[in-house]
């Protein structure tokens, strides 16, 4: 399993790369707001003439004001649910190849994000790696909650 | 010669036979030539016959000569032209280019050349002398038929064909037959039968009517569908197919038509009173072989079910395959019998088959392929704005303006190729209409019944793809409208109505929605009828009954399997129809709504989404952001005065006064939680538009310009969002909010309500 590994919420998380279609630089990237959705939709934006939803999930899952810098970028993520979604993440480290047999059961406790958003943790040097379960957490149903 | 030379004139052969293809195809297709056709054909095979001798082509130039004496004894009408000279023509050019190519690689067998070249000169003397005979008397055996073929039905025939073939086929693996494969199947059989009435096609309806009935009662669970119903299905599909190719080529053998039917009508009974008493038996074991049937040819190819491109190939040249070793090889007949039984044994004519049809009056391409085009074009765009931003800097640095006016050019070019990229896609509504007023001709004929038919909105352009899916569900809202709906001519009088009855078919483009509504003045649907009915079905439960009111109940007429007719007719009254036109409706992501009322008629009104439709759109501002306006929801726009704001109740609750009328206003920065540009109305803006009757005022800050835009669902890749109907993309790559008008309203009223 291929990760694409990125900083996050101050912390470190990992999406596996086939679930990624493109990466965007945020600051390139023209976002049309739409304020009666929720605060962490930021609006859509324009994949090669498809529309597609941007979100800011450091909005949905801390409290604190999320900074956009040179380095912000957009993952655009294709779902389960075969949508294009768009998400903001503070700045990619690398990819890696993972065995799936690496990765830990996430532990019922805080890691800065509900347990069930995650697929599991993987041991890296010193830290950890939370790898999300990108689908749930995009579920339109999910998202727009 | 030299081989640089041949080759030369190979490149330029090919090139006129091309040219003779094209003509000879369109030439089918009309069954006649215009002088035109003739000239062009005649100077084609003299420049063949010319340049081949040239370069050496010693044998095909002495081929050429005799179709070019034939062509030329048409032209000066010499030679009457009949479907059998123009079949001959077609076999002869096919013939022509296959000597060609023989003589092009060296491997052109003399003794069969020679064999050819007499056969020619034989059919054209044929032809030559028994024409005039041949047409006074006709063969009797068939029965001749004046067919106006609609040819607008015939992809969706050969679709519907396919499709049952596809699940005949996967019918043959499958063990257990469960409801919904027998729903479907009995669905497209249905369908088929219907569409072959439309197309004319009397003798095919008529077979499949027996097949249908057969799947009918599998549906219902009144037989047991079973594995050799499976294959006989095939089997009888196979049969359709020839009595459909037949008719269509105006050759249908009633003697072998009437045993068809005896058959199938002979089997089908005999399946049903078999599988009632649930024994095995054997079926049509005398002419089981199903592989070994010759009309699966004609179907055979292109079984994907994918949304795919049939482009008219060059079927010809393999149909005469067969017919071509038979000339080339044929058993020693003495001349004397080639004339005396000319036509028969020698040219048969091209079957013209329904798939052939359909190949040459249209090309299918696949939706992607459009959709790849369209955002190619839509990218071309933004990098021209891109362009254009950078020209701009240009100038006023050098004041130079010479790239700016170059690209106004290109800018134009572009807006050109998009308009004609998006018009691949989008049909006005007209020619949906075009195939109705013959289906009422045909029924007021059938039912004795006087309707006539009115249209409205034919300009309305709509997405091919939703065209093709609207078909079905019009027609049969249409059928059953004709057959239920209206009362006879002498009923409606004496309920003091107008002796002919009004269908009205209009459409009509509002707030992001194409309505569609079908408008009768007939009985109305008999609620009572269909509520009882229902309840009998199970559908619904009498408690149900008790709380429906009568809009609701006659949406009942769209459950599975229900049907008030008390007899079935082969126009409707089966029960199917209508739960397809739902499922149609709602598979193209709209809605279908009924209002009805006894002896004053009945109303549907299907809503769908405009999702790829071009709509007209005006910008206008609210806040800080620019939103785009339907054009056609604009009754009036104006800036109001002061004492126009008339205030009701509490200070904030403002209502416009136009012209002695209130009209209440929203304001689009509230409902969009944006900060206003202007505090006072009058500083700002308002658009008067009309929801069912009731003028509202929606307040925005600034008009700016008027846009053609392509329409962009969100919920593709994400929802359907409160006021917003779907987006577009913008000249600079960013994406704009269409405004949903009707839902803004809803939503409002909702909120002051509560």
């Amino acid at each position: 399993m291929e990760l694409i590994i990125f900083n996050f919420l101050n912390a470190t998380y990992a999406i596996e790369l086939s679930k990624t279609k493109v990466i965007l630089v945020y600051k390139n990237t023209i976002i049309t707001p739409v304020a009666i959705e929720k605060p962490w939709i930021l609006g859509f934006t324009n994949l090669r003439g498809e529309v597609i939803p941007v979100v800011d999930l450091r909005v949905k899952f801390s409290k604190t004001k999320p900074n956009y810098f040179e380095d912000t970028v957009i993952i655009v993520v294709k779902t389960d649910e075969n949508k294009l979604i768009g998400v903001v993440i503070d700045k990619i480290k690398e990819t890696k190849t993972v065995d799936i047999d690496d990765l830990c059961i996430t532990p019922d406790m805080s890691i800065g994000m509900d347990p069930k958003y995650v697929q599991g943790l993987k041991k890296d040097k010193k830290s950890m790696i939370a790898v999300l379960d990108i689908d749930s957490i995009l579920n339109i149903k999910e998202l727009t909650e | 010669m030299s081989d640089s030379m041949k080759d030369f004139f190979a490149e330029e052969a090919q090139e006129i036979f091309e040219s003779v293809e094209s003509i000879l195809i369109r030439v089918e297709e009309h069954g006649s030539f215009i002088t035109e056709d003739i000239n062009a054909l005649f100077r084609d095979m003299h420049t063949l016959k010319g340049s081949s001798n040239a370069v050496g082509f010693e044998y095909f130039s002495r081929y050429v000569h005799y179709l070019e004496t034939f062509m030329e004894d048409i032209r000066s009408s010499k030679q009457i032209v009949n479907p059998k000279v123009i079949d001959f023509i077609i076999d002869s050019s096919d013939e022509m280019q296959i000597i060609f190519e023989d003589e092009l690689n060296s491997k052109l067998d003399l003794e069969k050349f020679e064999i050819t070249l007499n056969n020619l000169i034989n059919k054209i003397k044929n032809l030559n002398n028994s024409e005039v005979k041949e047409e006074l008397k006709p063969s009797e055996k068939k029965k001749k038929k004046e067919i106006h073929l609609n040819k607008a039905y015939l992809g969706e025939f050969v679709d519907l064909v396919n499709s049952i073939n596809d699940s005949l086929e996967a019918g043959t693996k499958i063990i257990v037959y469960d409801e919904e494969f027998l729903r479907e199947l009995f669905r497209y059989v249905h369908t088929l039968k219907g569409t072959a009435l439309f197309m004319n096609l009397e003798y095919t309806s008529n077979y499949l009517h027996s097949i249908e009935t057969l799947l009918d009662m599998a549906r219902d669970k009144e037989i047991i569908y079973s594995k050799e119903i499976n294959k006989y299905l095939i089997f009888a599909m196979a049969i359709a197919q020839d009595i459909a190719d037949d008719e269509i080529n105006d050759d249908v053998d009633i003697s072998e038509y009437d045993k068809h039917l005896k058959d199938v009508e002979e089997n089908i009974k005999n399946i049903i009173a078999d599988s009632k008493l649930n024994k095995g038996y054997e079926l049509f074991h005398d002419k089981s072989d199903l592989e070994n049937h010759e009309s699966f040819v004609l179907f055979e190819e292109n079984k994907s079910k994918e949304k795919s491109i049939e482009i008219s190939t060059r079927p010809i040249k393999n149909l005469k395959k067969n017919l071509l070793e038979k000339i080339v090889n044929p058993e020693p007949i003495k001349k004397e019998e080639i004339t005396e039984q000319p036509k028969q044994q020698e040219i048969k004519p091209v079957k013209q088959t329904i798939k052939r049809m359909a190949a040459s009056s249209s090309i299918r391409v696949g939706l992607d392929k459009i959709d790849f085009l369209m955002n190619r074009v839509g990218d071309l765009v933004i990098t021209k704005s891109m362009l254009f931003e950078y020209s701009k800097e240009l100038a006023e640095h050098t004041n130079n303006r010479g790239l700016e006016e170059r690209l106004e050019i290109i800018d134009r070019e572009i807006r050109e190729l998009q308009e004609a990229v998006m018009s691949v896609r989008m049909t006005p509504m007209d020619s949906v209409y075009q195939k109705f007023p013959k289906i009422i001709r045909d029924l007021n004929k059938k039912l004795n019944k006087k309707v006539e038919l009115l249209f409205d909105g034919e300009n309305v352009e709509i997405d091919k793809l939703m065209m093709e899916g609207l078909m079905d569900p019009l027609t049969h809202i249409i059928r059953n409208s004709m057959d239920h709906g209206f009362e006879t001519p002498e009923v409606r009088e004496k309920l003091g109505k107008n002796p002919t009855g009004t269908l009205k078919i209009s459409t009509i483009q509002e707030s992001g929605h194409i309505i569609i509504s079908i408008i009768d003045d007939g009985a109305g649907i008999n609620v009572k009828k269909v509520c009882q009915k229902a309840i009998e079905n199970g559908v619904i439960s009498e408690d149900d009954a008790l709380v429906m009111d009568d809009n609701e109940k006659s949406m009942l007429i769209f459950a599975p399997g229900l049907s008030t007719a008390d007899e079935v007719s082969d126009i409707s009254g089966r029960g199917v129809g209508m739960d397809v036109v739902q499922n149609n409706i709602n598979t193209l992501g709209g809605y279908i709504k009924i209002q009805t009322r006894k002896n004053k008629g009945t109303t549907f009104k299907i809503v769908l989404p405009l999702t790829l439709a071009i709509l007209d759109g005006l910008n206008v501002e609210i806040g800080s952001q620019v939103f785009i306006m339907p054009l056609n929801m604009i009754l009036e726009s104006l800036q109001p005065t002061k004492d126009m704001i008339k205030y009701v109740g509490d200070e904030d609750k403002e209502i416009l006064m136009l012209r002695d009328e209130f009209i209440p206003i929203i304001k689009l920065h509230e409902f969009f939680s944006l900060e206003p540009r202007y505090e006072k109305l009058e500083n700002a803006m308002l658009i008067v538009t009309q929801i069912d009757m009731n003028k509202v005022a929606l307040l925005v800050d600034n008009f700016l310009e008027k846009e053609q835009i392509v329409v962009k669902s969100l919920d593709k890749n994400y929802r359907k969002i409160d006021g917003i109907s779907a987006a577009t993309i913008r000249g600079n790559g960013s994406i704009g909010l269409i405004l949903d008008i009707m839902n803004i309203v809803d939503i409002r009223m909702e909120q002051s309500w509560s």
